[in-house]
């Protein structure tokens, strides 16, 4: 059976149990079941044995513990002031802009991406305190949910990130050189994202807030408890107190700390905080377990290999290859999970990138980039399904209303590509 | 008598819920504790990875079925908005019925292996030297509950009663 038949197929069964609403990670395990037991043979009793395998090492995993951290300090934050200080603080800074308090989703989401390590967090995090009041003060909803969708992905890009531990390890290139390229071009979208808003926000509905003295000193205070987050995650991270995953429990113990000091403590707060956290986490991570199988599965099919032998076999040169391999991650990022994309495809898409001379921390910046546009496109995209349970809001509306800010990020990842310079920059000034 | 099965399934779904979450302060303070003996003592626990690995499955599959109960884990809703009270319904138990098989599945291959890492005396590589049967014993535990809730679920659906969304 060749590629061109499984591939599709595979895709197909997967669509088609999504939408009989089957559970994701049920969805992702039944179809990679289904691939090894028809297109390679394998009895029910040995895939039995390959999925326990698998499930084990999988969700016994040091790297995964980003996650339930980063969402458990996302939902502390939450609990506390911190993020409706964060709201308060910048609103009557950007209130005055066009897109008005729209903006604080992308300002929000962009300090936040700098404390928490995933873009679920961040779109969780930031949606819930925003989104509700963006409605409540009559702001565009469509332009407020898709400037969520777009900005929350900017949790992979702007360090702290998983995504880039990952690929660091994978590549065996410095995660803090990568993590210093992800800075501008994470600023660069955030920006892109702040002038659409600008150029296509209604007027601002309005507002009873009058600029007494001394707010704009007002607003900085309430900015203070997350610039404390941020300087210390990023700072733990740099001074080498703390491993870029151990940055999360850092980022856990600081909002304690905060809470503590603004005297919002208590026992209460741990407990509400551990019974968000948990559901939240086990969703996040039950599923990113079960991509792992199916990329087992569809390494067992040589689906990731032919394909990549294919394009090696065209002989491109370096913009034609960085043109296809943009193509082949929009295209399995429809399908699965970027972590799970980056672990599959690496071993095999490196050398092509490396041989083409493409320099490896820039690429990884490009790859992040094109793994969160996977984050914004139905079937999986990740931010679309977050988005879609803190609003309630159908799928495909949610997914109508990311389109623009998809556009603009596919637009960033072209100005990345060419001139490199916007990423490698900062690292080359920091290290070299 | 099937209410009864739910409230069952949905206590012990809270109760492997606490203990998800007390995996979860366990990963925290677990970490903390290691940054603090690396940077003030130089010391280290050498077995922080392998424990907070554990701490991570044991929150993410004792933290199943109470995510399920709530409503919590993923799927989509597409096609599902569309279609009126019988057609949700058939959804709901196709649904429910996929994930009760593939649990059942993953039920049947976790015990094997449980037998024979405990047979064998499987510990891991590392200085603790951890029989790999109890970590292997909490997931099979998680996958469990999770199965007696979708089990209990499932049955009320079938017997036409509509079980609570949210726990």
């Amino acid at each position: 059976m060749t590629t061109a038949v499984i591939g599709p197929a595979l895709l197909l069964a997967l669509v088609a149990l999504l939408l009989l609403r089957t559970h994701i990670f049920v969805a992702i395990l039944l179809v990679s079941i289904m691939g090894l037991a028809i297109f390679h043979g394998f009895t029910l009793d040995r895939i039995g044995a390959t999925l326990t395998r698998i499930l084990f090492r999988a969700s016994n995993s040091w790297e995964l513990a980003a996650v339930p951290m980063f969402v458990w300090m996302g939902e502390i934050a939450m609990r506390t002031s911190v993020i409706p200080r964060l709201f308060r603080g910048l609103s009557p800074l950007v209130r005055r802009l066009p897109g008005g308090l729209i903006q604080t989703n992308v300002i929000a989401s962009t300090l936040f991406a700098a404390v928490s390590g995933s873009s679920a967090a961040t779109t969780a995090t930031v949606g819930r305190v925003t989104l509700h009041e963006l409605e409540a003060r009559g702001f565009d909803r469509m332009l407020s949910i898709g400037s969520l969708a777009g900005a929350g992905t900017l949790g992979l890009l702007i360090p702290p990130s998983v995504m880039m531990i990952i690929y660091g390890l994978l590549a065996e290139v410095s995660i803090l050189r990568l993590f210093a390229a992800g800075f501008v071009p994470g600023l660069m979208i955030a920006a892109l994202y702040s002038g659409y808003l600008v150029l296509r926000s209604p007027p601002n509905p309005p507002d009873d807030f009058v600029a007494g003295p001394g707010y704009v000193l007002r607003a900085l205070r309430d900015l203070l408890p997350i610039a404390v987050l941020v300087v210390s995650v990023i700072g733990a991270i740099y001074s080498g107190w703390a491993t870029p995953s151990e940055a999360a429990a850092v980022g856990v113990l600081v909002c304690f700390a905060l809470a503590a000091v603004m005297g919002e403590f208590s026992l209460g707060l741990i407990r509400e905080s551990l019974a968000a956290a948990v559901p939240t986490a086990t969703m996040i991570c039950i599923i990113v377990v079960a991509a792992s199988f199916l990329s087992t599965a569809i390494g067992f099919l040589h689906l990731p290999q032919d394909v990549a032998t294919l394009i090696a076999r065209l002989g491109l040169s370096s913009a034609g290859l960085l043109l296809v391999l943009a193509l082949f991650y929009l295209l399995l990022g429809l399908l699965l999970d970027g972590i799970s994309i980056a672990v599959m495809t690496l071993p095999i898409v490196l050398p092509l990138v490396q041989a083409a001379g493409i320099d490896l921390i820039w690429f990884g910046v490009f790859l992040i980039i094109l793994v969160e546009l996977g984050q914004m496109t139905p079937p999986i995209g990740f931010n679309l399904f977050i988005l879609q349970s803190i609003t309630g809001m159908p799928m495909l509306d949610v997914a109508r209303a990311a389109i623009p800010f998809f556009l603009l990020m596919l637009l960033g990842a072209l100005l990345i590509a060419v001139f490199p310079m916007i990423a490698l920059w900062l690292p080359g000034m920091l290290f070299d | 008598m099937l209410r009864r099965l739910d409230k069952f399934a949905q206590g012990l779904a809270r109760w492997a819920g606490v203990l998800a979450a007390l995996a979860l302060m366990a990963m925290f303070l677990h970490i903390v504790y290691e940054m603090i003996l690396r940077n003030l003592f130089d010391s280290s626990t050498f077995i922080l990875d392998e424990f907070v690995g554990y701490e991570v499955s044991a929150m993410m599959f004792l933290g199943l079925g109470w995510t399920y109960l709530r409503g919590e884990l993923l799927r989509l809703d597409l096609l599902y908005e569309g279609l009126g009270q019988g057609g949700r319904r058939l959804l709901d138990l196709c649904s429910d019925a996929a994930a009760l098989a593939l649990t059942l599945f993953l039920l049947i291959h976790f015990a094997g292996t449980i037998v024979t890492t405990f047979r064998r005396g499987t510990v891991s590589a590392s200085i603790a030297r951890v029989p790999q049967f109890i970590p292997q014993t909490i997931i099979f535990t998680g996958l469990a509950v999770f199965a007696l809730c979708l089990a209990a679920r499932l049955l009320l659906r079938i017997a036409g009663q509509e079980p609570e969304e949210r726990a």
